[in-house]
């Protein structure tokens, strides 16, 4: 099944707009993760409408191609201007701008990318053999453990409200609510839509993770100041200097930091709510400790350099895994690739790489190829990229802003729908002001409709019997996981207090 | 305050939508309940959390914290308004002019000078135009310059 699946995909991605997809989408994936105020889930946002437009596995690669691209884009202004790009690379700055400011900027920024390269491969080729294994036996489940597989996916994302997951999960239960408008499941009964004919189908989902998550973020970039970044040192490449530290990194005297690092990401990436933010700084710490040279960490060595990019690079696959094999998103980006996917009228979850092992196999290969695009592409643009991290974030959110409404526009050519986005944003900017951050509702958003189907229908199963939720050893296990996910915030946070 | 102000958004959410949903029948009305229950539990638990909070001197910090400096308060509501200018313009003038026209005025709202103003607003309109019209080939509004030129 594993070999099916990625032959079908090497014979599919080899087109044309497949390659081209890969390409563009780890150009922009970089772009984006070097923009300071821009995230990896803030480009998928953006790009979300031009995907719309594609085959549904050309746009399956152009999406996951800037998640990976953005992973390590965020290292370059980590390095260079001691500010990262996205949250994934706020422990790169720590060795990188200290090699920087020794006159190695050159090696920093390639065994960054050599070691995104690797983790994202390695990453890429775990789920090569376990997402249709899981997919396989996920297709086996009832109902109601989807149902409870969603549940869980909400309730892990609340924590991303950080000290307040009640917050979170209000968060979570508005974008619930969001996915409940329009015509019901059983009866087709209309809902919520206040006689507004274009809601019968629901709240369109490309416009509301738009406004949700790009445009609301742009209405708090326009406020604020605007940072002089300067470039601490220029970047001049030797083709020698290049392949000698991507050798070291990859098979030479980093190569254990490099792998320990993937390792600690991947952990840290299946686990739904913790992403590269959590990884990079427990990968720097267990490199640290596991250093025969523990004390020049923080001074400017490869290897602080090589556990950060590896760990926040391998979290992009793994977290893709549950979203697409199970259907419940490891992050927000891969909460917003679910959507894109879903878009395109594919149907993400078990059984997803029996259904569709074309679009799943051309997935995972783009998803390799783009593991070594981002080290070829990554060299060639730092001297743009720098540039453009230079460029002042009103500029940039104006640019988003019609982009934006462009691309919704296209999807449908419809107003109306831009209409749903502006009003997406002022919803999703509201609910950050107020210290709940918007992803909650996007996840809630997503998973909406997969969970009120996955309950109505256990519920039909069973005739009604609420049983069906409790009593079958899957969801006992997925209660227990739940009440843990429900705990662990609780535990910490009074931990916190003594 | 702001916890305040969200739960009692979320809790008058919550009764609107229950009050909407009661005609609604019994088997698409629970799910959507369901969910308005569990809102109005978590916010019940999370209004009496801060009631009997004893870290009121912690809590006045963290705002303190929160409370970000943003220098220009206005410039999301020009943002937003150059929003819907351009959607109101774009099936009157079509899309390159209502493009080139929202870009240099909310640029000159923001303040940024005009020759990077003019450069920005032009090469993204013909951005935009060759990704959207000539290489996706989905069809934009057309208007004056549109007709003139295609």
């Amino acid at each position: 099944m594993i070999l099916d699946t990625l032959t079908i995909g090497f014979s599919h991605f080899f087109s044309f707009y497949n390659i081209v997809a890969a390409f563009f989408g780890t150009f922009m994936g970089i772009i984006f993760g070097a923009l300071p105020a821009f995230t990896a889930s803030m480009g998928v946002a953006t790009l979300l409408p031009f995907a719309y437009g594609l085959p549904g596995e050309t746009s399956l690669v152009l999406l996951s191609s800037i998640y990976v691209g953005a992973m390590y884009g965020g290292s370059i202004p980590a390095i260079l201007m001691h500010t990262p790009g996205t949250p994934g690379a706020a422990a790169t700055v720590i060795d990188g701008y200290a090699m920087a400011k020794k006159g190695q900027a050159d090696t920093a920024i390639v065994v960054s990318a050599a070691s995104s390269a690797v983790a994202s491969f390695v990453g890429g080729i775990f789920i090569c053999i376990t997402g249709p294994l899981l997919s396989f036996y996920a297709a086996r489940i009832s109902p109601s453990e989807i149902f409870l597989v969603a549940l869980l996916g909400i309730i892990v994302l609340g924590n991303l409200a950080g000290k307040d997951p009640i917050k979170g999960f209000l968060g979570g239960i508005i974008g619930l609510l969001m996915g409940t408008v329009g015509a019901d499941f059983v009866v087709g009964h209309d809902r919520f839509s206040f006689g507004v004919y274009q809601l019968f189908e629901g709240i369109p989902l490309v416009p509301a993770l738009v406004g949700l998550l790009a445009l609301s973020e742009c209405l708090t970039m326009v406020q604020k100041e605007t940072e002089d970044l300067v470039a601490v040192s220029q970047v001049k490449f030797s083709l020698r200097k290049i392949l000698r530290d991507t050798w070291d990194t990859i098979f030479g005297k980093y190569w254990k930091d490099t792998y320990l690092s993937t390792f600690i990401g991947g952990v840290i990436g299946i686990i739904p709510g913790e992403g590269a933010a959590v990884a990079n700084f427990v990968a720097y710490d267990q490199a640290k400790r596991h250093s025969r040279r523990p004390e020049l960490f923080g001074t400017g060595i490869p290897e602080g350099v090589i556990a950060c990019e590896a760990a926040n690079n391998s979290v992009v696959p793994l977290a893709l895994l549950p979203a697409l094999a199970l259907g419940v998103p490891g992050s927000s980006t891969a909460a917003l690739i679910l959507a894109g996917v879903m878009q395109q009228g594919l149907r993400p979850g078990p059984g997803v790489f029996e259904r569709s092992p074309d679009v799943m196999g051309t997935f995972l290969v783009g998803l390799l190829a783009a593991s070594w695009l981002q080290l070829l592409i990554g060299l060639l643009i730092v001297g743009p990229a720098v540039k453009l991290c230079q460029i002042k974030n009103s500029i940039l959110a104006g640019i988003i802003l019609v982009l934006a409404i462009i691309g919704v526009f296209a999807v449908q050519n419809s107003f109306f729908d831009v209409g749903v986005m502006l009003a997406c944003a002022l919803l999703g900017y509201g609910l950050k002001v107020l210290g709940c951050p918007p992803v909650t509702a996007v996840v809630g958003l997503v998973l909406g409709p997969i969970a009120e189907k996955s309950f109505t229908t256990a519920l039909s199963v069973s005739g009604g019997s609420a049983g069906i939720f409790f009593f079958r050893p899957l969801a006992a296990i997925l209660w227990g996981i739940i009440i843990l996910s429900l705990l662990i915030p609780w535990l910490r946070s009074r931990k916190r207090r003594i | 305050m702001k916890d305040w102000a969200f739960l009692f958004g979320v809790v008058g959410l919550s009764l609107f939508l229950t009050f909407i949903s009661w005609d609604y029948p019994f088997i698409s009305a629970l799910y959507p309940l369901m969910l308005l229950a569990c809102g109005f539990i978590l916010s019940g638990i999370k209004m009496v959390k801060m009631l009997t909070s004893k870290h009121k001197g912690k809590r006045t910090e963290e705002m303190a914290e929160e409370s970000e400096t943003l220098r220009y308060p206005r410039r999301m509501w020009i943002y937003l308004g150059s929003g819907i200018l351009y959607v109101l313009l774009m099936p009157v003038l079509g899309f390159l002019l209502s493009t080139f026209v929202t870009l240099m005025v909310l640029f000159g709202f923001f303040g940024v000078k005009f020759k990077t103003t003019f450069g920005v607003a032009l090469g993204c309109t013909v951005g935009l135009h060759l990704i959207f019209v000539a290489f996706l080939q989905i069809p934009l509004p057309r208007g004056i310059i549109e007709n003139w030129l295609f």
